[in-house]
């Protein structure tokens, strides 16, 4: 890799100065995603565990199969709306988590994405979701809960349970978040094969991001489907 | 009826091991559960680079300062590859 960039680079200084090209400003609508307003970007990092919670085998590639190991942490962002948000903030007892977050964190974020691209859940396929929201006193809110997630021929799932917290600053922002699911799963999509046998260990732990930063910025994996990631 | 009985008792060890699986979340375990999930500091060592997100916007600053383009990229949707 770093022979092809020092020979590009080599490459590019022989070339001959050119003007710069007129860029179109058109962007592509289908395309083009933005994290929303007053709204919230958490990172989704996935990790295929051993029983015992250490991380599962070595990250990177498999030398013989040039095939992902899935054993590294796959990122993706969870994209919350101002609205959601709010509510958090003004909870004044136990609640269910609202349907649209609950429902978008089961069927976009709790899938296994360590080996790439992995189909989300239909909305049949959520056999059951109980997240609650708990306000825990110093601006915290402690969200828990178990889900069962499984196509309809079962060759597919991921069952467990989530726990966390939500910090709250002034003015109702969020300024911590440390939530996690852990449970075991068992499958693969048509993108991501080579999963471990039988029913293992998966964790998918959310913590804040930094829109400021260009990588914090990318849309959710799920977002495809603008209107359908929101309201699930 | 002994070999029968041998194999049936490895087969119910066997299925227990793969389904031995994750241990049940609580307050107790969130933490181990939460840090072994996060990226390691080597697996973040890509974040070091100020990446651009924006091909449109990286073509101008490569435009402006005189500098090639790098792209890190893979085949999919445009939205599905994070």
């Amino acid at each position: 890799m770093l022979n092809m960039l020092d020979s590009s680079l080599e490459a590019f200084a022989q070339l001959p100065k050119s003007d710069p090209v007129a860029l179109s400003e058109k962007t592509d609508d289908n395309y083009t995603r933005t994290p929303p307003t007053g709204g919230l970007v958490l990172k989704a990092y996935t990790r295929c565990l051993d029983d015992d919670l250490s991380p599962a085998g070595e990250a990177g590639t498999n030398t013989d199969t040039y095939r992902h190991n899935g054993f590294g942490a796959a990122t993706d962002h969870l994209w919350v709306t101002a609205d959601e948000v709010a509510g958090l903030a003004t909870l004044t007892g136990e609640s269910p988590l609202p349907s649209p977050l609950a429902r978008r964190i089961a069927r976009f974020h709790l899938v296994d994405s360590t080996r790439g691209e992995p189909p989300h859940w239909r909305p049949e396929e959520i056999r059951s979701l109980d997240l609650t929201a708990t306000p825990a006193g110093d601006a915290t809110v402690r969200i828990a809960g178990s889900f069962h997630l499984e196509t309809a021929d079962g060759s597919r799932g991921y069952t467990g349970q989530l726990l966390g917290t939500v910090s709250l600053a002034r003015g109702a922002t969020v300024s911590a978040v440390k939530v996690v699911a852990l449970g075991d799963h068992w499958g693969e999509g048509r993108y991501t094969g080579g999963a471990r046998p039988g029913k293992t260990p998966l964790a998918v732990a959310f913590t804040l991001a930094d829109p400021k930063k260009p990588a914090d910025r990318v849309p959710p994996q799920g977002i495809r489907w603008e209107q359908g990631y929101y309201q699930p | 009826m002994k070999t029968t009985s041998i194999a049936a008792a490895l087969t119910a060890l066997s299925l227990t091991n793969l389904q031995a699986g994750a241990p049940a979340l609580t307050e107790n375990n969130l933490d181990a559960a939460f840090a072994a999930a996060l990226p390691t500091e080597k697996e973040s060592a890509w974040l070091k680079i100020p990446w651009q997100t924006d091909l449109t916007s990286a073509r101008k600053k490569a435009a402006a300062e005189n500098k090639p383009i790098f792209l890190w990229e893979m085949d999919g949707h445009p939205l599905g590859c994070t």
